[in-house]
């Protein structure tokens, strides 16, 4: 394999083209295919946790609103990674830019994650401190 | 693989920050992650030795709970099958996406070989998404699954 020096480049320079065999293309299009994949399917269960929010006769939980959302805009940043990382590797022009502009959307996503995850496991810490303390004090 | 490979990809340094950033998010996911698909496989484990205690002929004293087991055993048997197979691939999935935030990180912090990096980091990242999604459409299927089983057993 030849390695390519890029050290003599300075300042803010984006690379056009990055020579990716296609081997490597592949794996971009892997990539953003089961990325969108993914999307789409968050996408799906926050249309149908709507639906069942707007149409059952049942009593209506706010928190059944705030994940359709949290679903929506994970969807949506899928997509738009997804698009980024299908460009790295079907165009050539702006590989570079397209490439940090899919890991600005991978950051947002796993930064969302990681909020969803920290308040998830903090209520469900709290229901449990809760339960404990309930079943301590009707002893 | 390409025959020709970048050395260095000329981020700029706040882009640098950015994909450390990221890494070190993804980073925390997959702990996460991986940590709940092994409380989960603990659980599903622990779940299947007790229901197969309940279907034990010798414990009569059980009573309700045998009588529950054997009456919803094949459904007992999807939901612990699926719920197993959701344990694994929370396990894969948070091992697959810290090699991915490993590859990043590294690509971001040294120079030397940026492209083959990026491109393991690549693989590794399509991997969790894949199992992400099998995840869903089998967890998806089986609830519909459960349902069904549940709606025709209490009309039997």
């Amino acid at each position: 394999m030849t390695r390519i020096q890029t050290d003599d480049i300075k300042g803010p320079v984006e690379l056009a083209q990055i020579p990716l065999g296609a081997a490597e293309l592949d794996q971009f299009f892997r990539l953003a295919r089961w990325m969108a994949a993914c999307g789409w399917i968050n996408m799906g269960l926050s249309a149908v946790e709507l639906l069942n929010f707007f149409t059952l006769h049942t009593p209506k939980n706010p928190a059944t609103i705030v994940s359709a959302l949290l679903k929506i805009a994970i969807a949506s940043l899928c997509i738009q990674g997804a698009r980024a990382f299908r460009n790295v590797a079907g165009t050539d022009g702006a590989d570079q830019r397209e490439l940090v502009l899919g890991f600005g959307k991978l950051r947002t996503l796993f930064l969302l994650h990681t909020i969803v995850m920290v308040v998830s496991l903090v209520v469900a810490a709290a229901v449990i401190a809760a339960a404990l303390v309930l079943y301590l004090a009707m002893r | 693989m390409s025959t020709t490979s970048l050395v260095r990809i000329p981020y700029r340094v706040e882009d640098e920050r950015m994909i450390e950033d990221m890494a070190r998010w993804m980073r925390f996911v997959a702990v996460v992650t991986l940590s709940c698909g092994l409380f989960m496989l603990f659980l599903v484990l622990f779940g299947g030795v007790l229901v197969t205690l309940l279907a034990s002929p010798h414990l009569h004293h059980l009573g309700h709970g045998r009588a529950i087991v054997h009456a919803q055993g094949g459904v007992t048997a999807i939901a612990w099958a699926a719920a197993l197979a959701l344990a694994c691939a929370g396990i894969y999935s948070g091992t697959v996406l810290y090699r991915a935030a490993d590859d990043f990180d590294r690509m971001a912090r040294t120079d030397g070989a940026d492209q083959e990096l990026l491109v393991f980091g690549v693989h590794w990242l399509a991997r969790y998404f894949q199992v992400f999604v099998v995840a869903s459409v089998l967890s998806v299927v089986v609830g519909l699954v459960l349902v069904v089983a549940y709606m025709a057993l209490a009309a039997a």
